[in-house]
């Protein structure tokens, strides 16, 4: 009986061992993923000049007027550079199954994921690297995200 | 004895400079023949190539002696101009057309260049049962500057000039004929197999009267140096000697890679541009290069091609891109050069993408691609367009798309919208 106690306790002790061990893991894990969370994309001008045309774009004007876009401007067009905006966006793409398979299928290419901004909107898409900025490239109409700033709505455009 | 040592050693060294010095200047010995004789890496033409390149800096010179296939040239000696001739292909991705570089080399070491575009007759070609050799030759033939300006343009048929569309140099008249050069053999050893390799040579020759009328005076131009014999090679890789051409049936035309595509109709739309015989012949060539002449064929072995285009002599041309624009089914990436590429007088640019309504993309472009192609040009397409336009400060440039289904016209007015044209002309 006085066995049978010492080896539960003895299991006991290593159950909690592991736990913390276990624990400590996770929460430096954690805090990684959160300092790359805050992190925002770089900024590329080609990027930026993507969205002003996607501003002015007459393929785009029922789209825009349908989500209540016509009122943003090519002067209000910038890269989110805010740390809290940028983790809230990188959860929103890694919350959609969808978005996170594009965004896991462009790691270690040439593009990248960009975040910017108007008044009222965020605009989220994937294109060439900034060190492609002088060179434009053609390419195909790709998946174009239109983010209401409450984060409350999104609509999908391909562009 | 130490004295004695560097003494050695210091004549050792004059000597081997003098020697090598003399072997610097000596350019391997140029054969004064009129016969043709094959080069395989000349270190003489490739000198002379960039003597060329070194003495420009304009763009579309560049672009072609960049493209010169340095490994294989003929050369031979005219004597009535008493200059020694050379000539090697331009590496270009259009199958249909054959473009040479010609070089000519006087007496005082005066170096020029002439581009030369042998354009296939693909119906022709296509309504033999069997080749019927050179002199039965029907295609177009045009040689440019290396500014890119065409100097000469004429259609052949039967092996020699039909009409001229340049009424300058109505007093030439060309001919083709088939030359052996040499032989190639492959096989493995011991049973090698060895063919005959012929050149193409198209002779351009004074016919009637030169000058006066209007007609602008050869000297005083670039185009007097026009050799009185030019080069044309044929690729045999594509083309082997003897081998039958593809015979396609009524309504069907060649696409210029093997296959027998519905003859296209010709375009009607209003657009100067599209509505060019010129245009539409460089649309085929553009679509032929996009290997999508039909949906049967797998997305990612298709193709981006594209051009410039120019305005030249009062008609449009296209100037397609070079080999260093990097292609894939879903885009065509530039080199970091790409502003230095540019034509003079450019209208435009076009480019392909091969695909077809409803098609999914994503497969050759990736999740982020369309699930059901729609047509049109993409967010990229419009940023090269604003790219280039702003580059040369020139807000008319237009931007075209050509896919399986229609034709896209686009420019900086992003608010006025694309417009759409029935697929012609390709």
């Amino acid at each position: 009986m006085w066995i049978l106690n010492n080896n539960i306790m003895r299991i006991r002790k290593y159950i909690l061992v592991a736990g913390l061990f276990i624990f400590t893991i996770y929460s430096s894990f954690a805090q990684s993923i959160d300092l790359k969370n805050n992190e925002c994309p770089a900024k590329s001008r080609l990027a930026k000049l993507g969205v002003e045309i996607f501003i002015q774009l007459a393929g785009s004007k029922d789209f825009r007027e349908q989500i209540g876009a016509s009122g943003e401007t090519v002067e209000q067009v910038q890269a989110v550079e805010n740390g809290q905006t940028c983790s809230a966006l990188n959860d929103f793409i890694s919350n959609n199954r969808k978005f996170n398979n594009i965004n896991q299928s462009y790691k270690d290419t040439d593009k990248q994921v960009y975040f910017y901004k108007t008044d009222n909107f965020y605009y989220v898409f994937w294109g060439r690297k900034p060190e492609f900025d002088d060179r434009p490239a053609t390419g195909p109409k790709t998946l174009f995200i239109v983010i209401k700033n409450d984060l409350s709505q999104f609509w999908e455009y391909y562009f | 004895m130490l004295k004695m040592n560097l003494f050695k050693q210091l004549c050792l060294i004059v000597l081997v400079s003098l020697f090598t010095a003399c072997h610097e200047q000596e350019l391997p010995t140029k054969e004064r023949t009129e016969d043709f004789i094959l080069l395989q890496n000349d270190a003489h033409f490739e000198g002379l190539v960039s003597s060329l390149k070194g003495n420009t800096n304009q763009r579309t010179a560049t672009n072609y002696l960049n493209a010169v296939d340095l490994s294989r040239a003929i050369t031979w000696y005219d004597s009535a101009t008493a200059a020694t001739f050379y000539s090697a292909n331009l590496v270009t991705d259009v199958p249909s057309i054959k473009t040479s570089f010609l070089l000519s080399e006087n007496e005082a070491g005066e170096v020029n260049g002439l581009i030369i575009e042998y354009i296939l007759d693909v119906d022709w070609y296509n309504s033999l049962d069997e080749f019927p050799g050179w002199n039965a030759y029907n295609g177009q033939l045009k040689i440019r500057s290396m500014e890119g300006a065409v100097l000469y343009s004429t259609e052949i048929e039967n092996g020699a000039t039909k009409k001229l569309s340049n009424q300058r140099l109505s007093s030439y008249t060309c001919v083709t004929y088939n030359t052996v050069v040499g032989q190639t053999c492959a096989g493995p050893g011991g049973q090698e197999v060895c063919y005959p390799v012929y050149e193409m040579v198209t002779e351009c020759f004074p016919t009637g009267s030169e000058g006066g009328g209007g007609t602008i005076n050869m000297a005083d131009h670039a185009w007097q140096t026009l050799p009185k014999r030019a080069i044309l090679e044929v690729d045999y890789v594509l083309d082997p000697p003897g081998t039958l051409p593809k015979v396609c049936g009524d309504g069907m035309v060649s696409d210029g890679n093997g296959e027998c595509v519905p003859k296209p109709d010709p375009c009607d739309t209003g657009n100067n541009i599209l509505d060019s015989e010129e245009i539409q012949s460089d649309l085929l060539k553009i679509w032929s290069g996009s290997n999508a002449n039909n949906g049967d064929i797998p997305m990612d072995e298709r193709l981006e091609q594209g051009g410039w285009i120019i305005e030249i002599n009062g008609g449009y041309d296209v100037v397609f891109f070079p080999p260093t624009f990097l292609r894939d089914p879903c885009g065509m990436s530039p080199p970091s050069n790409w502003k230095d590429l540019i034509p003079d007088n450019i209208v435009g640019y076009v480019h392909s993408h091969p695909f077809y309504i409803g098609e999914n993309t994503m497969g050759p472009c990736g999740t982020g691609g369309e699930t059901s192609y729609k047509g049109g040009p993409s967010r990229p397409d419009y940023v090269f367009l604003t790219e280039l336009m702003n580059h040369l400060s020139n807000f008319s440039i237009k931007g075209y798309v050509i896919d399986g289904n229609k034709i896209y016209s686009y420019d900086y007015r992003y608010s006025i919208g694309i417009v759409k044209y029935n697929r012609c002309g390709y």
